[in-house]
């Protein structure tokens, strides 16, 4: 779902495709896709230099430092550069080693065994070993703790220490996203054992990261300094980082022109005012962030599959994306477009185009010839794309004849009354909510808590006894093209039944220095390759 | 305190020069006369915005997004394609609504606290310390945490900020009741055997009238760009529709590429504050009756 | 004596009333901290919620919430914040210097630059003079705070090609760079502030220029001048004194929006994101430090009066 945390101003930093005559619609940008998404890959214009402090802009204040118990995307990107985890993700998303070196996986899927790296050092010196990893998890699955992210590691049953270095897993089923669960750094950053006892985390961090952090003053700024003895040497190249928490969009892109900082995230109306600029470069590249509805589906008319497949029917993929995104995303599915070979080919995704006349008849054949009913649909300003998307959705009903009531609340009061849908399974806090859904491990994490019947965050309670097995099966099953089938054939299921309505993935847009050379987007939306970056002249 | 501070604008008796005497009468004519049209030109805006729109508000029109002030649209396109003339007419109607619903409201709880507190000393001591609770708030604060109980509508933005600026009508109103009272004259008129309510009626109000309209003018004001600054925390009016301090706040982020569409509504808001801020000026000078004199 | 004996109990009982309001406003806010840690995306089972409701004492009855923050407060401890588990005491201490120094700078840029021009105003015989004035202060009125703002930094940036340094540095480390990024952001406030004082400036010195005492000095033979600083503009100065107390409000909340534009770790953006992410202790104590710097604000003018103008005396 949608990054929580707005910034101050009350709005996500927007994202939007350059204005004028590159305007892509989101259709025109399928043709790109073709050839496979790959971020922007890193440019290297001399060879790495060790040295220089990076200055930075951070849009939204990370709030809290602790890996465990946040729940926001920009706490994740003030302490992602501290922490890591037994995997990681390379600039391609695979899952390749970090603190673990190897893993053996046994007994039918269920029991892991990590080799840890030897030598690794916390950034107080202390050495890392399997009494630290079995903590820091033990930690995540603690109910005390409380963490949002629970869910992505609850498969694991019991953690144990095998040796200083060697520790094992044992799930309860084979769950195969459990390495990307590591690697997507949620709830499984590593730390020394009993820290959380002894510090706030929230503001306190000692990881096994490049950076180790310096300072944070909440609001204000963050500093890194680079970690000497990090265990991928020679990396990091920078001697440390400096984000300063800029809310507003005109001051970031000021900042930059003026040199004062090498990099920023933006919009694409922001970016577009950086098509001259001496020295800045803009990359950008769908990341996932995928903008839907959730639709609880216990309420009439929604709980009839075809009620629901013909009101999304009635709108127009491509003009979502012109109204919501400006241009600036492709057409998506439950799991976004640009997720390794996960996603569904957007070209091949159904309701491209608006198809009112079709939507027509299948009201008919459910018992609403000429619509008359209304909906309602929440949504809060302090997401203006998500109030664009649900806007469209409105203005495309009407040609039903079916009224959408659009609701706005204060983001928090949003999100009580989504929970709050949840909890009572439907009975009261909403019927249709606008939102996004952020990086997830696996495929799985887009699919089985909304949609199986045991998923936590069904809306309404949406049950499909086809589906079940196939979700069930598909989470355990590790031969990949196994696997990849059965999430093409679960998608291709959901597009059809419709309990959320998938738009778009988005575009992630970041402009920088040409003097920061190295560095490479992620498809998870994070900085992670700013571990390999370096400033030239 | 305030009552001895507003007694200093209240009545005395002064005897200007004849020149002095002229240039007041042309000032204030010119002043209001002013102030009058802009704010009729503003009102008949607002009212026959549907008639003068050449497009309709929320229609979108992206392939024409951004654009500058052309013939096609005289005040250019915002990100959507939105005609921002159109935009900017009809946003006149909600912003001088809300701007004047506040003022309304807030002026009329302002003189009725204001009378009570001036007449009863024991609810002036209970109800002068919630005024002055009320304006410990930042204002902004009270009405984010208002908007974000009650939800984002007009109505509520409304209510919100009338809350807000009820107690400076109320000190106002309260300083000059509290000096009337004191002064000679209403000794006098008793004597004679005039009634309480003729006494406030003749006396009070129409001696208070001058801060009070002051006051009034800038609460106008400040409940348009009250309104502006929620609508830019996301708490205010629903985004799409027209306000100027909405329409404002959404430009933001296009300043330096598209200023066009903050720069017509500003200059919107800025027009009808400044032709209040005249007539408010002409018609506290026309009401102070020792600036009649002068 | 006994007048600041009377004014004190009133200020207690004053906030108590603050703190009764501000602690049911907030509470009656949809949503708690626990809807914004789980955020939606990540979601908290009904256990996770039970304890983090549990952890931060929400699950009692509000009365009773109530009593053992009152009775907190009243021992010095404010808390501790829902969000970063900083003591809200250090929070309000560090960041209170901020928030002040804007809030100080910018009152003195107003009534520097407003009264002058105000007085310019009032006793200048060119239309033309009065009415540049009176449009000046009008702009700074009709702009919303936040426009100003970014047009002051798009200005600088663009125009003068300048920009103060990033992260704040407070003033007694290096004073310089400390005023320089105070400077737009106090620009941006006082700009907001000046036309009212300049309205009151103009319209009480008018006022007192044509009062008598002020002629019979002129006609004893002290010079315009002379009349001027000594006579009108000491009784011009209260009501003007009335309206800077009266504008404390507006500055509160107008530096909420001014530090987050501009990026200063003040009270007003701590406050805000308080209200956002339903971090009750931040919220409530900080409101309540508001409250009380407006209520000595306001102490300190009336006493400011008395010196003014010696007949204003409180029994």
């Amino acid at each position: 779902m949608a990054r929580s945390d707005s910034d101050a101003r009350g709005r996500l930093s927007r994202r939007m495709f350059l204005g004028g005559g590159l305007a892509l619609g989101g259709l025109a940008a399928l043709e790109t896709l073709g050839r496979g998404w790959h971020p922007a890959p890193a440019w290297a214009a001399g060879a790495p230099k060790r040295g220089g402090t990076l200055v930075a802009a951070q849009e939204v204040d990370p709030v809290s430092l602790d890996p465990h118990t946040n729940s926001n995307f920009s706490a994740l990107q003030g302490y992602e550069h501290v922490y890591e985890s037994l995997t990681m993700y390379d600039q391609k998303m695979n899952v390749v080693p970090c603190l673990a070196q190897k893993w053996d996986i046994t007994n039918g899927g269920k029991t892991y065994t990590f080799h840890l790296r030897p030598n690794v050092k916390f950034h107080n010196g202390q050495p890392v070993t399997a009494d630290d990893v079995k903590y820091s998890i033990d930690r995540v699955l603690d109910p005390k703790t409380a963490s949002p992210w629970i869910s992505w590691l609850s498969a694991i049953k019991e953690t144990k220490v095998v040796d200083p270095l060697t520790v094992q897993m044992n799930l309860d089923a084979p769950y195969p996203d459990l390495l990307g669960s590591f690697a997507g750094l949620r709830a499984s950053g590593i730390m020394p054992k009993g820290f959380a006892e002894r510090e706030n985390l929230k503001i306190k961090a000692i990881g096994t990261g490049p950076f180790k952090l310096v300072e944070y003053v909440p609001q204000d700024h963050i500093t890194y300094v680079r970690n000497g003895d990090y265990w991928n040497q020679p990396l990091p190249y920078l001697d440390g980082m400096t984000f300063k928490v800029l809310t507003e969009e005109n001051a970031r892109l000021a900042a930059l022109r003026a040199g004062q900082i090498q990099y920023a995230a933006l919009s694409a109306q922001g970016a577009a005012q950086l098509q001259n600029a001496a020295g800045i470069t803009v990359l950008k590249a769908p990341n996932a962030w995928v903008s839907l509805h959730y639709i609880n589906v216990s309420k009439k008319p929604l709980d009839d599959a075809r009620v629901r497949r013909a009101l999304r029917m009635a709108v127009d993929t491509g003009e979502v994306i012109q109204k919501a995104a400006y241009g600036a995303a492709v057409p998506s599915g439950p799991i976004p477009t640009g997720y390794g070979d996960w996603s569904l080919d957007p070209r091949t995704l159904p309701y491209l185009k608006a198809d009112v006349d079709g939507a027509r008849k299948l009201l008919a054949e459910a018992g609403y010839p000429n619509g008359g009913f209304t909906v309602e649909m929440s949504c809060s300003p302090q997401y203006p794309e998500f109030v664009a998307s649900t806007l469209v959705v409105q203005e495309s009903l009407r040609r039903l004849n079916v009224t959408a009531n659009v609701v706005q609340m204060e983001w928090g009061a949003f999100v009580a009354a989504h929970n709050r849908e949840l909890q009572t399974g439907g009975k009261e806090g909403g019927v249709i909510f606008a939102s996004a859904n952020t990086f997830r491990p696996g495929p799985d994490g887009y699919i089985y808590p909304y949609f199986a019947t045991k998923g936590t965050l069904n809306d309404g309670g949406y049950r499909n006894p086809k589906l079940d097995p196939l979700m069930t099966e598909a989470r355990a099953i590790s031969n990949h093209d196994q696997r990849r089938s059965l999430y093409v054939q679960i998608q291709r299921t959901l597009l059809e039944e419709s309990p959320n309505w998938w738009w778009y993935a988005k575009y992630n847009i970041e402009a920088l220095s040409t003097k920061l050379q190295g560095y490479a987007q992620s498809f998870t939306g994070r900085r992670i390759f700013l571990k390999t970056a370096w400033l030239g002249a | 305190m305030a009552a001895q501070a507003v007694a200093r604008v209240l009545p005395h008796d002064g005897r200007p020069g004849v020149g002095a005497l002229l240039w007041r009468m042309v000032h204030r004519r010119r002043v209001i006369g002013v102030g009058l049209v802009v704010l009729a030109a503003v009102a008949l805006a607002a009212l026959f915005a549907p008639l003068l729109s050449p497009y309709d508000p929320a229609s979108l029109d992206v392939p024409a997004r951004l654009h500058g002030p052309a013939w096609s649209h005289p005040f250019g396109t915002d990100e959507f394609g939105r005609d921002i003339l159109s935009r900017t007419l009809f946003g006149a109607r909600l912003s001088l609504t809300v701007g004047l619903a506040v003022t309304a409201s807030a002026t009329a709880a302002g003189i009725v606290v204001g009378l009570v507190c001036g007449t009863n000393p024991r609810a002036d001591r209970v109800l002068m310390r919630v005024m002055d609770g009320i304006m410990a708030f930042p204002d902004i604060l009270l009405a984010i945490a208002l908007m974000a109980s009650l939800g984002p509508s007009a109505r509520n933005v409304i209510l919100a900020l009338s809350f807000v600026y009820t107690p400076r009508v109320a000190r106002v109103v309260r300083g000059a009741v509290l000096v009337i009272a004191a002064q000679e004259y209403v000794d006098a008129a008793r004597a004679v055997g005039a009634s309480a309510a003729r006494i406030l009626a003749r006396h009070v109000l129409v001696n208070s009238a001058s801060p009070v309209i002051v006051q009034a003018t800038f609460i106008t004001a400040y409940a348009m760009l009250g309104e502006a600054a929620l609508s830019f925390l996301g708490v205010g009016i629903p985004p799409q529709i027209p306000t100027w301090g909405g329409i404002i706040s959404q430009g933001q982020v296009y300043l330096r590429q598209a200023p066009w569409i903050s720069i017509f509504p500003g200059a919107a808001i800025v027009l009808s504050v400044l032709s209040l801020n005249l007539l408010g000026d002409g018609l506290r000078d026309f009401l102070d009756p020792r600036l009649r004199y002068t | 004596m006994r007048y600041l004996l009377r004014r004190g109990l009133w200020t207690v009982a004053a906030l108590l009333g603050v703190s009764v309001v501000i602690f049911l406003l907030v509470h009656l806010i949809p949503g708690t901290i626990v809807d914004i840690l789980g955020g939606g995306e990540g979601q908290l089972s009904p256990e996770q919620r039970a304890a983090v409701m549990h952890q931060f004492g929400l699950d009692r009855p509000l009365p009773v919430q109530y009593a053992y923050w009152l009775g907190s407060i009243a021992q010095g401890n404010f808390g501790w914040s829902f969000r970063s588990g900083q003591p809200v005491g250090q929070l309000l201490v560090s960041r209170l210097p901020i928030t002040m120094e804007l809030a100080v700078l910018s009152v003195a840029g107003v009534a520097g630059v407003g009264i002058p021009l105000g007085i310019l105003a009032s006793v200048s015989g060119s239309l033309r003079v009065k009415t540049a004035v009176q449009v000046i202060g009008l702009l700074g009125l009709s702009l919303p705070n936040f426009w100003i703002a970014v047009l002051l930094i798009i200005a600088a940036s663009y125009l003068f090609h300048w920009l103060p340094a990033l992260i704040y540095v407070p003033p007694w480390t290096q004073p310089w760079v400390n005023l320089q990024q105070m400077f737009l952001p106090v620009l941006s406030l006082a700009l907001g502030l000046a036309a009212v004082v300049v309205r009151m400036t103009r319209s009480s010195m008018l006022e007192v220029l044509g009062q008598e005492y002020v002629k019979v000095a002129q006609a004893k033979g002290v010079t315009r001048a002379g009349v001027l600083l000594r006579h009108a503009l000491r009784n011009a100065l209260i009501p003007i004194i009335t309206v800077l107390g009266l504008q404390m409000g507006y500055l509160l909340g107008g530096v909420v929006i001014t530090e987050q534009i501009f990026g200063l770790p003040g009270l007003g953006w701590m406050l805000l994101n308080g209200v956002y992410q339903r971090d009750y202790p931040v919220v409530q104590a900080t409101v309540m430090l508001f409250a009380l710097t407006f209520i000595v604000v306001n102490l300190a003018v009336d006493l400011v009066y008395t010196y003014l103008d010696p007949r204003i005396r409180y029994g």
